[in-house]
């Protein structure tokens, strides 16, 4: 197994995915949490830009292609977390994909300054139709024709960490004009939150962590 | 082997890497093209999804990086599949494509400038060096300066070489007002990359029936097989 370091801020961003999934698989990663240090590291690593992933000394970039790599380690049951089969790993790459599309839009909202303005832009992503509900919607319809309540493959995978992880940042209080009960009406996505909360691997990863940027990721 | 149906409009975009490593591969697909008023009538029936969509036995799929990861997989070249198998040669391949897929994000909203000279002039910003653009392409001819094969990755060809090539083939189509052809001819890396892979025999086939103007610059260099 390579030695294998994490390198982001004391967030969840776009590198918890990996995180969690390297914790499920039992995977020995060291969780690097930067503070200050970034200031002095950019330079070193530019043009990579954070989250950075280093594998044996080298470092690398890309959330979703360290992800699909953690993904690829860690096994649940024997079962790697990134199928093996092409087509099985095709849906869940889509999905994956899928998900990953309300990142741009959330964005856009970072740099308004005016704080009613801001929330306004907020909750229009969230709102019924908007940019990012309704790829939580499309989400919310593939797990309706799932009968184990897993996204995909009757079993844990990548996508269900992308959509654990995604969907319940807009739940909480951390994004400033998205409300906790923003997705309350899709009920398969609200079940699935809480059936990925109580995976044991992913309750035990959680449990023990007290910074207050995963709380909302705790059974 | 799958039934795989390809669509996606008459143009090259951002299926031209899929629809070249099934060619590639030698891998049956159809390939249905759809014109602008047919994707209109469409695109309600499949919100949110987006062109290009893989049928595969009849099920519809989306996300064009998604489609192109399966596709190299079942596409091999000398026996390699052109997505590795190993998870840490994949994860550079990985790592490479979406740096290269980043780079369309800068051009997708001068697609909607209306005033030509506006188009030009932002376009023209995105491609100075320094520019989003031009930064862009500077790395990926650092990355392929590292290699002695001269193709981007595990010296043999992959799906990361697939998307530079069509990536940089296309904003060196001169196709895109406001963005010349000789936009990165100082990268020197990037251009005998865009050569060695126009001229894999398998590539060279591909586009060689290809008359369709938008499909020019994806052609050798060299003189055709006829």
């Amino acid at each position: 197994m390579p030695q294998l370091k994490v390198i982001y801020f004391g967030l969840p961003g776009r590198v918890e995915p990996t995180r969690l999934a390297l914790a499920i698989g039992g995977i020995d990663f060291e969780n690097k949490i930067l503070t200050s240090e970034w200031a002095e590291m950019k330079p070193k690593v530019a043009p990579l830009q954070l989250p950075l992933l280093e594998v044996d000394g080298q470092m690398h970039s890309q959330s979703l292609a360290m992800f699909r790599y953690a993904c690829k380690l860690a096994k649940v049951d024997g079962k790697p977390l990134y199928p093996e089969d092409p087509y099985e790993a095709l849906l869940v790459d889509e999905l994956v994909d899928q998900v990953s599309e309300v990142f741009p839009a959330l964005g856009t909202t970072f740099g308004i300054k005016d704080q009613a303005e801001k929330e306004a832009a907020r909750a229009a992503l969230v709102a019924k139709g908007g940019p990012v509900e309704k790829w939580a919607a499309l989400a919310d319809g593939k797990l309706a024709k799932s009968t184990s309540g897993f996204a995909l493959c009757d079993r844990l995978t990548m996508a269900d960490l992308m959509m654990f992880v995604t969907f319940t940042l807009f739940r909480n209080e951390w994004l400033d004009g998205c409300k906790p009960d923003c997705f309350d009406h899709l009920t398969h996505l609200c079940k699935h939150k809480d059936k990925i909360a109580n995976v044991p691997q992913v309750k035990a990863y959680y449990a023990s962590n007290s910074n207050p940027g995963v709380a909302c990721f705790k059974a | 082997m799958q039934q795989l149906k390809v669509t996606y409009f008459a143009f090259p975009g951002r299926a031209e890497p899929i629809r070249l490593a099934l060619g590639v591969g030698g891998i049956d697909f159809e390939d249905c093209v759809l014109g602008p008023e047919a994707w209109e009538e469409m695109k309600p029936k499949v919100s949110p999804l987006q062109l290009p969509l893989l049928n595969v036995d009849g099920k519809t799929v989306s996300q064009s990086i998604a489609i192109n990861r399966y596709v190299c997989k079942l596409a091999k070249v000398d026996g390699n599949p052109l997505y590795p198998q190993d998870p840490f040669e994949a994860l550079l391949v990985d790592e490479l494509v979406d740096k290269v897929s980043d780079g369309l994000d800068p051009l997708v909203p001068t697609w909607d400038i209306e005033d030509a000279k506006e188009r030009e002039a932002k376009r023209a910003e995105l491609m100075v060096k320094g520019g989003p653009i031009e930064k862009w392409a500077a790395h990926i001819d650092g990355e392929l300066a590292k290699s002695t094969s001269g193709f981007a990755l595990l010296d043999q060809l992959t799906m990361a070489d697939l998307y530079i090539f069509t990536y940089v083939c296309f904003f060196r189509s001169g196709k895109l007002d406001g963005i010349p052809q000789d936009s990165f001819d100082h990268l020197s890396h990037l251009c005998l990359h865009r050569e060695k892979i126009a001229d894999i025999p398998q590539v060279k086939v591909y586009y060689n029936d290809k008359t369709f103007p938008a499909y020019a610059c994806f052609k050798s260099s060299q003189a055709s097989l006829h």
